[in-house]
């Protein structure tokens, strides 16, 4: 066994530095590559990438220019772990031809490579859609140490790149060898995008001359040939306060930067197909927002349409942009339903919009704008990245990074007031979790276009007041007043319809509650939608967070509110921390002292602060009044992404916090 | 995830007359708006049985949504295979005041396919999408299906939830005088029964859901249909007796556990060494894990009927049926009594089946060996689990194993309190400045080894990550994590952790709050709401809980205050905490047992009273005091 992991060792460092690249052909399989039952630089993966490799070719054939597609991948199976890794799919849409599907699968028997070949009975054909179909293959005979081979060549029906990006790393194993290569006629030019740390093996970028023979003539044109490739990059897994993994992958992204009409010149027998006037796009972002606009925003705001609705009538009374905004929103959110995945451009027209009542986020945003514009509303539209989308970047001049267009009141201080009209039934001003991500690109006219933070115009705050008194068996008793606003208080008050009140805030305020027992005096506020706010006062008689002993009394003076644990104790993070959206937290408590008893020990006032108060934490403890002790505690997040650097920072800033939270009073008979 | 998916879905339907008005919410009665967050308006579930394979379905609802919780219902999902096919779908939707808002059009209704990664299968689904107007508001819907292969009559539940209340709810089954229809009831009071086979609920109210509900708990009426004669695709069948019903799946496996002689010889040679026939059935199920994996093809026979022996052996996967029948065939090649069993799988499905009526609702296959003094199960689509043990899938409940006679209902292996069991020592070295060491050694045992199996499968970053999450101690850095299991017939698991703990006390000024728990403190208390319907049940399976941690204070400081002993038994289960000083360490010793047996709802207090002792326990200090 040890001779065996020796020779994989070999193998598998050797390839780390490849002198070239490796010349892989379907079948040729190497007893090296059986042998072995680890990673030597992943021990732990259950599997690894030891070859893939995607390849493009777009060129002129009798039907004019097609694009094809390869993909060729091998895998090789330590663990049981990784057997699903035998069974891939491929999505095929109509009209898209599957010129070549091949796989196999080797074992080492008895010192001998024994190949099984994926057979028909082993590929199965889903009709997803009329459209779509899903072809699904299940290797046989996998066992641990099998290598799989996959390799499919597919014929497409469309005009454009059938893939945006090309993927070098894996969340499930680590890759040894991954390829890409492209070969577009430069009629359509495309940017790179570069995303991740590991480093290229090929990175190649040039011009090369094609030409076919169609019936007699000759067809000469140019291409541009991409040559990407990276090697040994490590497997990178999926962390918390993390939008989306798929922001660290480590890919290349291949962006539409212009497309030019052609020409065709003829000499002799030979056309040659030249490039005429561009129509350039994402050149920079002001040029992008001047395109969006003259082509897609301008227009449709013009037009007049018929909402189906007396915007008049809906907005009679109203003369604030937000009540005109509130009662369009309202009436959105009652008559349409939101349905479809999210994409930044319209999916249909206003017409059939209006009259089927149903479309995706940005349809319906755009609906609200144009309705909003109508009765003199200046709403504007913000193209933004979902919180699954990924993180946004102002330095990827692309619109393909967004997927949804909110909308934004200009407010009369020239701040902005953002609304998604998806987002019903939300209260106006607090955008859903999934648009809170980092920042958007607002586009007001042809030649004011910016990046703007996004942000809920009702903060996610919570403020809690609390009076009460400590009796010598350890009892505490007293009211607490309660006032939330944002995400918290909006979750609060859809759990009332029905349900009685004072049960949704026993289990709301659980941790302060604890073992004991609540009673509701007052609660603010019936369950209208437009109500961002949560407030009450109720009494409450706890022995949960004291604990009595002898002459003591030990009295946590967070109840049950302080944070129990750091979220961020593992030292090992790759990815940034992204909270979401600020939030901020205030608690006022004062404790009676029971009489016969003193202050023995009270814990230190602190203050706290990461970056430039990008986030902070105060600690008051004001025992002025010896009979009446005060404590303040203010927590806030003001920036809610923390980059990785801050990342050691932020854990010591939790774990000071978490401690000082923890910390007792002691009172002394 | 690993079962078939053999379920027939209920579907039914009615009449559309209504009046304009007929859906205003002002016409709910009030009691029924309590607790609530959808209200059944009517329900009208009609299965028109028209022989042996075929049957007719009419269903039509109408449900008013009050609240966000009941947003679910916006989506309707109605199911299609080769053996039901919807043949009409309609639907409307009401605003508040009753009006007729929408009626659905094609562009409501997707058509689509569950995408499933490990599948291949030919259900099919209409999905109709409601628009999403101000709560509350109306959907109504009307559904036809047409049935070809009969295997399943209608499962009818007036109530689905706790938190829906229902105004109207009509069930039928219309059959002709040949077709004999079997029909198991549940909680239907005299005056609900108002034909042979036909059932009227009227007002049924919402209730708030109640916590540690016993799994065989049925607290909502209920109503199961289920044929006698029966055909689906070509195959007739019984289901009169469980006997019967194995006949069929007989009739449906026959010619299908054919091994090559190959593989007969492969097998005996695997075994020629073993002294007894457990050693050969343990071989055996090695060779299966190590050489097959789960991949569901279901197709054919409405995917009852299992891949061939042969077939698997070639490809190395298959589902629950392929893998079990697989395995069959191979323990019966080397002289094994081996049988094929049906089973109701899922850990929430443990009480479900009903053993005095025989019916079909089985998702999952697995097998047995009944070997004198010992009966032996097998989880086929698991590489993992240890030979002969069932985890809290398919533990404790009866199975259909498939004789050469018939069927017969054998129950599997029960695992409870004596069993599952989880032992931990721990020792915390504490510094002077509140930081400290733990270390503990952790043996899980049965199905308290389940929980932590997560873990094995992970390689050690993973782990890592894992464990930061799911440990509740305010901070530490992992310096050491060992996981090994033991594949015995009970299986162990050993944790071994080493944990630097920068706060392992709460140091302020001359005193340190050391926390007496670290691993395995009891969370959040269920909030008593009251009065309580239903019987209670503290844990579905049974588990015990035995902790000792050693505490070695730092020099210099005494105990102020040590947390004293309890001790707390009642008929859910006990608590109880000794501490132990001497000299510069204190010892706390914790067992926490909470049992499987199900007491009565009048009960509920003690099971508050046992879970708050543990909390409150466990959240308790050992007060150190310098120079004391």
């Amino acid at each position: 066994m040890k001779q065996i992991f020796n020779i994989l060792t070999c193998l598998l460092i050797s390839s780390t530095v490849f002198a070239q690249a490796p010349k892989v052909k379907f079948g040729e399989i190497t007893l090296a590559e059986l042998t072995g039952s680890k990673f030597p630089s992943d021990p732990d993966a259950p599997a690894v990438i030891l070859f893939d490799k995607g390849s493009v070719e777009q060129f002129y054939s009798k039907d004019g220019f097609v694009i094809e597609y390869e993909r060729h991948t091998r895998i090789k199976i330590f663990s049981k772990t990784a057997f699903e890794l035998a069974n891939q799919e491929i999505l095929l849409d109509m009209g898209d031809e599957v010129l070549q599907f091949k796989g196999a699968c080797y074992n080492l028997e008895d010192g001998k490579i024994v190949t099984t070949k994926l057979a028909e009975e082993n590929v199965f054909e889903e009709k997803l859609t009329p459209r779509l179909t899903l072809k699904k293959a299940a290797m046989p005979n996998v066992k641990e140490g099998s290598v799989l081979e996959f390799k499919y060549k597919l014929r497409l029906f469309q005009y454009t790149l059938p893939i945006e990006k090309w993927v070098f790393q894996h969340a499930y194993a680590p890759t040894l060898w991954s390829e890409f290569e492209a070969s577009i006629p430069t009629f359509i030019e495309y940017r790179k995008f570069y995303q991740g740390w590991t480093s290229f093996y090929f990175n190649e970028d040039k011009i090369v001359e094609e030409h076919e023979a169609v019936g007699s003539s000759v067809i000469k044109y140019s291409c541009n040939y991409l040559h990407y490739s990276q090697q040994n990059v490590p497997a990178l897994k999926p962390e918390d306060y993390v939008a989306s993994v798929e922001d660290y992958l480590s890919q290349i992204s291949l962006d539409i930067r212009a497309v030019y009409k052609i020409d065709v010149a003829t000499v002799g027998s030979t056309r040659m197909i030249i490039n005429s006037k561009s129509n350039k796009l994402n050149d920079s972002w002001e040029s992008v927002g001047k395109d969006l606009w003259e082509n897609y925003f301008e227009d449709s705001f013009k037009k007049q349409f018929d909402p189906g609705v007396s915007l008049q009538a809906l907005t009679a009374g109203k003369s604030s942009p937000i009540d005109k905004a509130t009662a369009v929103f309202e009436y959105i959110g009652n008559n349409y339903q939101v349905s479809g995945k999210d994409r930044w451009w319209r999916t249909q027209s206003v017409q059939d919009l209006t009259r089927n009542k149903k479309g995706g986020p940005t349809d319906l945003n755009l609906l609200y704008i144009n309705m909003l514009q109508k009765v003199d509303v200046p709403a504007y539209p913000v193209l933004i990245s979902t919180r699954s989308h990924g993180r946004p970047f102002d330095f990827r001049i692309s619109t393909r990074q967004f997927d949804r267009i909110i909308t934004a009141l200009m407010m009369e201080d020239s701040s902005y007031f953002l609304i998604d009209a998806s987002a019903w039934p939300n209260p106006i001003g607090v955008l859903p979790e999934q648009a809170l991500n980092n920042q958007g690109f607002i586009i007001q006219s042809a030649k004011v276009a910016e990046w703007i933070p996004l942000k809920s115009s009702v903060p996610d705050r919570t403020a809690l007041v609390g009076e009460f008194e400590i009796h010598p068996d350890g009892m505490i008793s007293g009211s607490l007043n309660f006032s939330e606003s944002g995400h918290n208080a909006v979750k609060a008050h859809q759990g009332l319809s029905g349900h009685d009140t004072l049960q949704v805030i026993k289990e709301h305020f659980n941790s302060v509650i604890g073992d004991g027992q609540a009673n509701l005096i007052k609660f603010e506020s019936g369950p209208i939608w437009n109500n961002p706010n949560f407030k009450g006062t109720f009494q409450v008689e706890t022995s949960a967070f004291t604990q009595p002993s002898g002459d003591k009394i030990y009295l946590n003076p967070l109840l049950g509110l302080g944070l129990p644990e750091s979220p961020f104790k593992n030292p090992d993070r790759k990815f940034g921390v992204d909270f979401g959206s600020p939030a901020s937290l205030n608690y006022v408590f004062y404790f009676k002292v029971p009489s016969g008893y003193h202050l023995e020990e009270t814990p230190a006032s602190v203050k706290l602060s990461l970056g430039e108060n990008a986030l902070t934490f105060d600690y008051i403890l004001d025992k002025s009044d010896p009979l009446r002790i005060k404590i303040t505690v203010k927590n806030a997040i003001r920036k809610p992404f923390i980059p990785i650097d801050d990342y050691p920072e932020l854990q010591n800033f939790f774990q000071a916090m978490v401690a000082k939270m923890a910390e007792k009073i002691v009172l002394s008979k | 995830m690993k079962y078939i998916l053999m379920g027939a879905l209920l579907l039914g339907a009615l009449n559309f007359a209504y009046s304009q008005s007929k859906y205003a919410v002002s016409l709910i009665p009030a009691p029924l708006l309590k607790n609530a967050n959808s209200v059944v308006r009517e329900n009208s579930l009609d299965f028109e049985i028209l022989n042996a394979g075929k049957a007719l379905q009419t269903e039509h609802k109408a449900i008013t949504l009050l609240n966000d919780k009941a947003v679910d219902e916006n989506e309707q999902y109605f199911w299609q295979s080769t053996l039901y096919d919807i043949i009409k779908v309609e639907g409307v939707v009401y605003d508040a005041s009753g009006k007729l808002i929408r009626r659905l059009k094609d562009s409501d209704m997707t058509k689509g396919r569950p995408y499933q990664e490990l599948f291949v299968d030919d259900y099919k689904y209409i999905k109709l999408s409601f628009p999403r107007l101000a709560f509350p508001y109306t959907i109504e819907y009307t559904v036809v299906t047409r049935y070809n292969g009969l295997l399943f009559y209608p499962v009818f539940e007036p109530q689905e939830s706790p938190e829906q209340s229902v105004e109207s709810a009509h069930f039928q089954i219309k059959a002709p005088d040949s077709m004999q229809v079997r029909v198991k009831t549940f909680l239907i009071g005299p005056e609900q029964t108002v034909g042979k086979y036909e059932w009227q609920f009227r007002n049924l109210e919402a209730y708030v859901p109640e916590p540690f509900l016993p799994l065989e708990y049925i607290n909502r009426p209920r109503i199961v249909s289920a044929p006698t004669r029966f055909s689906m695709e070509g195959y007739e069948g019984d289901m009169s007796s469980w006997g019967n019903f194995g006949q069929f799946i007989s009739k449906l496996n026959k010619g299908r556990s054919d091994l090559t002689p190959e593989t007969v010889e492969k097998l005996r040679a695997l075994t020629a060494d073993c002294p007894d026939d457990r050693c050969k059935a343990a071989k055996i199920y090695d060779f299966l894990q190590q050489n097959t994996r789960y991949f569901n093809v279901s197709l054919g026979i409405g995917g009852w009927q299992p891949a061939s022996a042969s077939d698997v052996d070639k490809y190395k996967y298959g589902d629950c049926k392929g893998l079990s029948n697989y395995a069959v065939a191979m323990l019966r090649a080397v002289g094994l009594p081996a049988f094929y069993a049906l089973i109701r799988a899922e850990e929430e499905e443990q009480q479900a089946q009903m053993p005095d009526f025989p019916n079909a609702w089985f998702n999952h296959a697995t097998l047995c060996i009944p070997l004198p003094g010992d009966t032996i199960w097998l989880e086929c689509t698991s590489q993992f689990e240890s030979f002969g043990f069932l985890g809290t899938f398919t533990d404790d409940r009866p199975a259909l194993v498939i004789l050469p006679g018939g069927g017969q209902l054998w129950h599997t292996p029960r695992y409870d309190e004596t069993l599952n069991a989880v032992e931990r020592n721990t020792v915390l070295a504490l510094h002077a400045d509140g930081s400290g060491e733990l270390s503990s050694n952790a043996v899980y045992r049965a199905l308290a080894q389940e929980n932590r199996l997560f873990l094995l499968d992970e390689p050690e970053a993973e782990r890592k990550k894992l464990l930061y999450k799911s440990l509740n101690i305010s901070n530490f850095e992992i310096k050491k994590l060992e996981i090994s299991k033991r594949n015995t017939r009970i299986p162990e698991s050993a944790l071994q952790l080493e944990l630097q703990l920068p706060q392992a006390a709460s140091a302020s000024g001359k005193r340190l709050f050391v926390p007496i728990n670290f691993l395995s403190k009891t969370v959040e208390l269920p909030l008593s709401n009251g009065s309580r319907r239903a019987p209670v049940q503290a844990h579905t399976r049974g588990v015990c809980e035995q902790d000792s941690l050693e505490i070695r204070i730092p020099d210099g400081f005494g105990v102020e205050s040590l947390p004293e002993s309890i001790s707390l038994q009642n008929a859910f289960g006990s608590f109880e905490r000794k501490t132990q000083r001497s000299g510069n360490r204190v010892v706390v010793f914790r067992k926490f047992v909470l049992n499987h047996s199900i007491q009565a709802p009048e009960q509920f207090p003690e099971l508050e009273k046992l879970l708050k002792t543990a909390a409150k326990a466990d959240h308790a200090n050992l007060v150190l005091l310098l120079g004391s």
